[in-house]
Formats: C-alpha cells, sequence, structure tokens
C-alpha cells in the first residue's frame, strides 16, 4: 500500500509535463548499464543438412533431443545409434528402446515460436559420448537442430558493447567449458547478422586461455542501425575425449548516432529547491528525445529524472530539474550522475548518449 | 499474499464508497500473428472460459485488446492504448485492473515506464489499479534467442520462411533485447526506477500438462532445446517471469494452458480482485 501510494504522489504533479521525477526505493543499488546482455548458455547446435544423412555427435551426458527441419514439414526420418539400433520413419520408439519420437502438429505449435517445419521430434533416453547418424528421406533442404539439455558441455556467447555507438568495434566472445574444466583447441566461428537478417561471412575467434575464445573487429561490416545478431558455431572434444557441436548466439545494438552529448557540458546545479542537471547536446537528427538522468551517491541510486523534448538539428540544451527532498541534504559534487539521451522516434530510437560523471 | 489481500481491501473501501467509480478489466495477450489484431482472434487466444472466470461470469465490465502480434513493443502499445483509452471513456471506466499474458506483459511495462511517450498513457496509468502478469519475458525468453538463430539467412535465405518467427515481437523478446530496454527504456527490473503502479507476476514453471496435447511435446521441445535456466513453463522461465513486481503465485499450467482457465484455474484466481 505505502508503495503505491508513494508513486502516485510523485506522478501526480507531473501529469501536464513531459518532465517526470521519482525517488528510488531505498537501499536500491546504482546499476550502471552493463557492457553485454548476459551470455547465451547453449547445450544444442544447428547445421544444414548437406545430401542425406548427418552425423550428430553426443557428449554422452544424458538424453537428446533431436528435431529436423524442411519447408513443408514432411520429412520422414531414421536416427541410428552408435550401437547400431535404428528407429525407423515409421516407428514411435518405447521407454524400453530409448529411443522415441513424439509427432507435433505444425499447425497447433506454431503459436509457440516452434518452427513450422517439424513436424515430429526425436528424444534419445540416455545418449554414449559417440556419433548418432540421422538419414532424412526428402529432397528439400533441411536443418537438423540436436540438445543435450543435461549435458555438461556448454557454450557460452555474447556480443559486446551491448549498445553500440558509431566507430566503436565490436567483440564476440565464446565461452567452452566441460562442467568446470575449460575446453581448449575447440573450432569456433561467429557470423553477424544485420537488423535486416543479412548474414555476413564467417569470423573465426581465437583462443585467449581457459576456455575463452575472442574476436574483435573493428567495424561493423555494414552501417545498418538496430539490433544485429552474431551466430556461433564450435566444436572440438572436451577433456573427456568427447566429439561435441554447440550453436550459440548473442546480440548486440548498432546505436544511430542521431545525437551526442558533451561528456564536459554534464554539470549538476542547485536552483531554488531542485537539482538542475543540464548538459549540451548535438542533435544530428532532429526530434524526439528524453534526457534520463539517475543519480546516485555512494553506491545507492536516490532519484531519477525523465525531460522528453523535441529537438531540432544543431546543439540543445538538456535539463532536468529532480526535487531536493528526493536527493536529501547532499552536495551535487559528492553526486554520481548517470546521463543518457535517448531517441523516441521510429527514426532515432536508440541510446544516443550514455556517460557517467563522478563525483568530484 | 496479505499485503495484496490488504490492498484489495482498500480499494474496496476506496471505490465502494465512490457512486462514480466504476471498476474494469482489460486483458492483453502476447505475441503471436498479425491475426491478433482482430477481436476475434485475440478473445479465442483467451478462451470464452477464461475471460467468463476472470470477470466473475462477465459482470464486470471488460475489454480484450487486440493487436497485431507481430509487432515490437511501443508499436503494440499504441494499438492497445488506443483501445483501452476509448473503452475507459466511453464506459466511464476509473479503475482498472490489467491481465496480461506473456509479451502483454511487456507491451503493458512501456505504457508503465514511459508515461509521456503518448498523450494517452498518463491516464490510462491513473485508472490502473494493478497489473497481474501471467508469464511474462520480463528479462526475455531464451525461446526468442532460439528463434534468432534459426531465422535470419545464417544457413539459406529460406530459414526465414522455414521457422516463421523472424519479427519484431520475436526479437524483442530475445534476452539480449529486454537486457537492452530494461536497462535504458524499461522501468521495475533490480536497479532501476519503480513502476508507478504494481505489477503481480505468475510464473509458469510445468511443461507436460496434457499429453493427448501435440503443444505439450512443443513446449517440452523447445524448453529442452533453447536451454532455459530453471523451471519454465516452455516459453518463458520463472526468472524472467518474476525479474518484475511482486510475485503473487505460481503455476504448473505450461504457455499453452496458463492464459486459459482448463488445466489450473487461473481465472478463477483472477477474479478474486473483485
Amino acid at each position: 500500500m505505502k508503495r503505491i501510494l508513494f508513486c502516485t504522489l510523485l506522478f501526480a504533479p507531473s501529469l501536464f509535463a513531459a518532465d517526470v521525477t521519482g525517488a528510488f526505493e531505498a537501499n536500491t543499488k546504482y546499476e550502471a548499464p552493463v557492457a553485454h546482455a548476459p551470455a547465451n548458455v547453449s547445450r544444442m547446435f544447428a547445421r544444414e543438412v548437406h545430401g542425406n544423412s548427418i552425423a550428430i555427435p553426443a557428449t554422452g551426458d544424458g538424453g537428446m533431443i533431436v528435431l529436423a527441419m524442411t519447408p513443408s514439414g514432411a520429412a520422414r526420418t531414421r536416427l541410428t545409434t552408435p550401437d547400431g539400433a535404428v528407429l525407423e520413419p515409421s516407428e514411435n520408439g518405447s521407454l524400453e528402446r530409448g529411443l522415441r519420437r513424439f509427432a507435433i502438429d505444425a499447425n497447433e505449435s506454431a503459436e509457440l515460436g516452434l518452427p513450422r517445419g517439424a513436424n515430429h521430434v526425436l528424444h534419445v533416453l540416455h545418449t554414449t559420448a559417440a556419433r548418432y547418424r540421422l538419414d532424412l528421406d526428402t529432397r528439400e533442404r533441411a536443418v537438423v537442430v540436436a540438445a543435450e539439455p543435461d549435458s555438461s558441455v556448454t557454450l557460452s556467447t555474447w556480443a559486446e558493447p551491448l549498445s553500440r555507438q558509431p566507430g566503436e568495434p565490436v567483440t564476440l566472445v565464446a565461452e567452452l567449458r566441460d562442467g568446470n574444466a575449460p575446453i581448449t583447441g575447440a573450432h569456433v566461428v561467429a557470423r553477424l547478422a544485420s537488423p535486416d537478417g543479412h548474414a555476413f561471412d564467417a569470423v573465426a575467434l581465437v583462443e585467449e586461455g581457459n576456455g575463452v575464445y575472442r574476436a574483435t573487429l573493428a567495424d561493423l561490416p555494414s552501417h545498418a542501425p538496430g539490433a544485429w545478431q552474431a551466430r556461433f558455431d564450435a566444436d572440438g572434444l572436451t577433456p573427456r575425449g568427447a566429439e561435441f557441436a554447440r550453436t550459440g548466439s548473442g546480440e548486440l545494438v548498432a546505436e544511430r548516432g542521431a545525437a551526442d552529448v558533451h561528456p564536459r557540458s554534464i554539470h549538476a546545479d542547485v536552483v531554488g529547491d531542485v537539482l538542475r542537471v543540464s548538459a549540451n547536446a548535438n542533435v544530428h537528427v532532429a526530434g524526439n528525445y528524453r534526457f534520463d538522468v539517475i543519480v546516485a551517491h555512494d553506491g545507492t541510486s536516490l532519484a531519477w529524472g525523465e525531460s522528453a523534448r523535441e529537438l531540432a538539428a544543431g546543439n540543445a540544451p538538456l535539463a532536468v530539474d529532480i526535487p531536493l527532498a528526493l536527493i536529501g541534504n547532499r552536495s551535487p559534487d559528492d553526486l554520481l550522475l548517470d546521463v543518457r539521451l535517448l531517441g523516441l522516434d521510429a527514426v532515432n530510437m536508440g541510446v544516443a548518449a550514455s556517460y557517467r560523471r563522478s563525483p568530484r | 499474499m496479505k499485503l495484496r489481500a490488504l490492498l484489495l481491501v482498500g480499494v474496496t473501501l476506496l471505490f465502494g464508497s465512490s457512486l462514480s467509480a466504476k471498476t474494469g478489466v482489460v486483458f492483453i495477450h502476447g505475441k503471436g500473428g498479425a491475426d491478433l489484431a482482430q477481436a476475434a482472434v485475440a478473445r479465442a487466444y483467451w478462451g470464452d472460459d477464461m475471460l467468463r472466470a476472470s470477470t466473475k461470469g462477465f459482470t464486470i465490465p471488460y475489454l480484450v485488446c487486440s493487436y497485431d502480434g507481430t509487432q515490437i513493443m511501443w508499436v503494440a502499445a499504441g494499438q492497445v492504448a488506443g483501445e483501452i483509452y476509448t473503452w475507459m471513456n466511453a464506459n466511464a471506466i476509473d479503475d482498472i485492473v490489467v491481465e496480461t499474458h506473456s509479451f502483454g506483459g511487456v507491451v503493458i511495462r512501456w505504457i508503465l515506464s514511459n508515461p509521456t511517450y503518448d498523450s494517452r498513457y498518463q491516464p490510462i496509468i491513473n485508472r490502473i489499479r494493478w497489473v497481474n502478469s501471467i508469464a511474462p519475458p520480463n528479462k526475455g525468453s531464451e525461446a526468442a534467442n532460439l528463434a534468432g538463430t534459426l531465422s535470419g539467412s545464417w544457413l539459406t535465405g529460406w530459414m526465414i520462411d522455414l521457422v516463421g518467427q523472424n519479427n519484431d515481437s520475436t526479437r524483442n523478446c530475445t534476452t539480449s533485447s529486454m537486457a537492452y530496454y530494461n536497462q535504458y527504456y524499461l522501468k521495475g527490473t533490480a536497479g532501476r526506477p519503480a513502476l508507478p503502479k504494481t505489477i503481480y507476476n505468475i510464473a509458469g514453471t510445468g511443461l507436460w500438462n496434457d499429453f493427448a496435447h501435440s503443444e505439450d511435446y512443443g513446449l517440452a521441445t523447445l524448453s529442452g532445446i533453447a536451454g532455459m535456466p530453471g523451471e519454465d513453463d516452455g516459453m518463458v522461465s520463472q526468472y524472467s517471469a518474476q525479474a518484475v513486481g511482486v510475485v503473487w503465485f505460481t503455476t504448473t499450467a505450461n504457455h499453452h494452458h496458463n492464459r486459459r482457465n482448463d488445466y489450473q484455474k487461473i481465472g478463477n484466481s483472477l477474479a478474486t480482485d473483485f
């Protein structure tokens, strides 16, 4: 009850203004923008099938799920285990055999986000560390996805920076582990895809030790703004000698460079009963922007303010007033200022600038 | 639960004493096809039994929002805000309980987080009592990551058509995208400003609800391939659903069932708000 009333009171005075301010809950830890999104952890791989057969390496850690996808969803599949057992296309298998086939109605499952090119899934209850073989009875192109949900062999991947300004280098990182043990000597590549879905050439990641592989690009292969995806493919041998393959993903946002803020222009001054946080922006793309400020002290976030404005191209002064009552009796010089300029239109959506001014 | 019960008593006393107060329910669906912009399709998304149960036999005025389920959150929010704004003004609704499923929880967070983005947002926010958010991908969904991995022209161009998930709403729901939006545009996660209204989350933690339906096989497959950490409902992990707001309860209903009133009577629980 208290929290709702508190927030309502804070918002009430701002009903007819473009500025909104508020206080953080007590003892809220200040969190600076992260360099990259949380790592995506993969225990699966996806590969295109060349011909009508594909080898599927298993690590021998629990079960395995195999999905074969074709445009029509009509592919019939035959799975052969390392010891020669076969699950024929006409068979559903059984728990006793350790092999099962489940039908998936593509129409019913479309809403789930499951690829509509899959009409059945194969389940190996307990794998052995060896190659399985999947034969496909189809003339269509096909992709096979195989996952070992219980496997200790993981590929963790990310791309950074998460918010990437024009001209900044891009780093693609992969970490391979078998439990706590690093996997060395693996072959790891990554491909970037622009927001319009165009995939670029594969880049080899260089092993730098402790199971970490990395590639740094001086620039993106095109200037398309928006969310870029990175797809990682890794294969090799675990420290136990088991063959593995993994596919992972990462993502970053290529910002438009629609505006910038001069870091030295960021100031905080007491004006009457408010803390006025100001900065100067250089606007390249006119439009609606929001000047966001978080005020923190000694690692704790105190208050925030937002000021939405339409900005013309050229120099633009930015300011937001935060009631001193939300900050307490602290000098502006003692405060950390987290300043962001965000685009609000389709043409400039994204982070135009993000800076932190440390306490003086 | 106790706090929520106390709040409900407070709301009842507050609005019960006012002759002009009128309570209504708004349903906001998740991502899906463009045809979710059709009223009938959006209604079918929830199912009549869910709507009936949640509104106590249709005695509470309600609105089933219908927006294009392929759109990014601010586009979807624009369509949703337009419907809510028109409905609440036409029916003099001034106490709104919002029920969301999946991506619908992100759409309402966009509205709550960005009150100055659209002139209709603040009047809507003012009338919202609270939000009940079922299985929202507040920190993204590993299933959306998988769709991204299998989309695009990674392998061959036809993959885009094959997976059928190469749209803005799915890209909005990747864990990376949600990390970005949570950091800059959305409120309510740890370290960010609080939302102006409370969200009560309901996370799904079950997969196998009905062995006769292929959805369960699909969800279990998706969960296994996508590599969802901890408990999940086949599409959204518990950690993600509970990353914003107050935990109301969890349900063993999977992502297919937790927007309906069948496997678990979630609609009956939602109706306790009235």
